[in-house]
């Protein structure tokens, strides 16, 4: 009777997990976050790939400004690979050389949270990306897009 | 000080003033430092030439909204510095921008893509036709005057896009091509222009096809001829998949020399294509073939007898820390019918 348990409670649990009802606590997600107060409206992951290559991408006649988020490595990696589809070196070498051909500086790198999400809501039209988790337990700001979910 | 000179100085001031003064204005710096050296043994025809030096370039951009601030000042150790571009831009509609100042001749393909950051660049040299004119390079690698560029309207994003540049380019005299400075004493340029066109397949990619065109006039000093009157075309393309890189260009010219006795003309074809592979470690592999075509006895390449004619390069490059490159390089260049060897070593860095 137990084993009959047992292997209904994991059919079960197979179920919903292929069927996405639940997911592992554990489970990441990445997205890009702007101000409250800010302009930005929901952004296509790939609207997003084009601000953070230095593309202009504008709101209400205001450019998106793309702040890179250095404090975490693993969100770093995981943003370049996942969403701008470059390694580190080569999106650093891609910027290099848009500011060597007069297309404009580097977004800012933060290696400070803290300091990330305070020239956020400072910086008008400025969005970055975060864990979700992250991003919910921070007051003012709110989410424009969802940029990467581990295992999808 | 020429009057045009002086206008656009005035200009510059008050441009860079008003991006300075901006609210929400951004700006970056990026400084390379290099150290290479190089040794090109002697032949029937030229001397060995051993060379040592050691160069910093700085880049600083600034930008609001609608303006744009750029420079680039290169320092080589015996040289001194030379302010090799001093340009700002205003962008009057949201995808064309006019710049003024001092900056790269679009139609030399190279000049433009890495400028003066070697550690941008895979290899330690540049191609014969792409060096730039203060180090006896052939096409004047420098306007001061005015560019304008921006994407042509349709398909993709900023997809095909153009730069189009009016000014006044260097001199010709003894030593070779000399740029036109935007400060100190002025020189006696006269008015080039050039057109370049180029095709991006995707937007944020390396990959890129393009057309120049463009017409110089150079003005000679303490020379047997007075000018050259100087047309040049060619097409160019960039190609990368994972670990492969494929580019090159082709460069046809054709030069008018007014002499006193007279006008002597001639044309030729110069080209070449790179390629390179990374491996999983950080090592880059590369080669380069040069060619050329219709070199022989041109009147304009008589001026410029270290122009190698054709060239086999081949080289690695480590990238020993995540901003700095160790790169070693062999080549065979063919200067005026007869090879030499060459060797050079380089040791690059960018900061920040």
């Amino acid at each position: 009777m137990k084993r009959r348990t047992l292997l209904a409670a994991i059919g079960l649990l197979a179920f919903l997990s292929a069927n996405g009802n639940i997911q592992p606590a554990d489970t990441r997600k990445l997205v890009l976050v702007t101000a409250e107060t800010s302009n930005v409206p929901t952004l296509s992951p790939e609207q997003v790939r084009r601000i953070y290559l230095g593309a202009a991408v504008n709101v209400d006649s205001h450019t998106v400004v793309p702040l890179r988020n250095n404090s975490d490595p693993l969100l770093r990696e995981v943003f370049l690979q996942k969403v701008v589809y470059l390694s580190e070196p080569m999106y650093e070498r891609t910027l290099m050389i848009r500011l060597l051909e007069g297309k404009g500086a580097r977004p800012p790198a933060y290696d400070n949270p803290n300091e990330l999400i305070a020239a956020l809501r400072a910086t008008p039209n400025a969005v970055t990306y975060l864990w979700a988790d992250t991003a919910a337990a921070t007051q003012g700001i709110r989410v424009v897009a969802e940029l990467w979910v581990e295992g999808k | 000080m020429s009057i045009l000179l002086r206008a656009l100085c005035g200009v510059l001031t008050v441009l860079t003033c008003s991006i300075a003064a901006g609210s929400e204005n951004r700006s970056d710096y990026l400084l390379f430092l290099t150290a290479a050296a190089s040794d090109r043994s002697a032949s029937s025809v030229m001397p060995r030439h051993k060379e040592k030096e050691t160069s910093l370039t700085f880049v600083y951009t600034a930008e609001t909204e609608n303006y744009r601030f750029l420079t680039e000042l290169h320092a080589v150790d015996e040289d001194g510095g030379e302010i090799e571009r001093l340009q700002v831009g205003w962008r009057f509609v949201p995808r064309a921008m006019l710049w003024i100042g001092r900056f790269h001749n679009p139609e030399v393909y190279g000049s433009t893509q890495y400028h003066h950051a070697q550690y941008l660049q895979t290899g330690v040299s540049r191609p014969a036709i792409e060096e730039f004119d203060e180090h006896g390079g052939i096409l004047p690698s420098h306007l001061i005057g005015a560019q304008l560029e921006g994407a042509l309207a349709g398909g993709e994003p900023d997809a095909l896009r153009y730069e189009l540049a009016f000014g006044k380019t260097g001199t010709l005299d003894e030593k070779g091509l000399e740029s036109p400075n935007i400060i100190g004493p002025a020189k006696r340029g006269k008015a080039t222009a050039s057109l370049r066109l180029t095709y991006y397949p995707a937007e944020g990619e390396t990959d890129a096809a393009g057309i120049f065109l463009g017409r110089n006039r150079l003005p000679a000093r303490d020379l047997s001829i007075q000018e050259v009157r100087q047309t040049v075309s060619g097409f160019f393309g960039n190609w990368e998949r994972e670990k492969i890189r494929l580019f090159g260009a082709a460069y046809f010219l054709e030069n008018e020399l007014e002499e006193r006795s007279g006008i002597s003309t001639g044309r030729f074809a110069t080209g070449y294509l790179q390629a390179e592979y990374r491996t999983d470690a950080p090592w880059t592999l590369y080669a380069r073939s040069e060619h050329s075509r219709g070199t022989q006895g041109d009147p304009y390449l008589m001026l410029f007898p270290d122009f190698a004619e054709r060239q086999t390069t081949v080289g690695a490059r480590w990238d020993v820390a995540s901003k700095q490159a160790l790169k070693f390089e062999y080549g065979r260049p063919r200067i005026m019918g007869d090879d030499s060897r060459r060797l050079a070593a380089e040791w690059s860095m960018v900061l920040p």
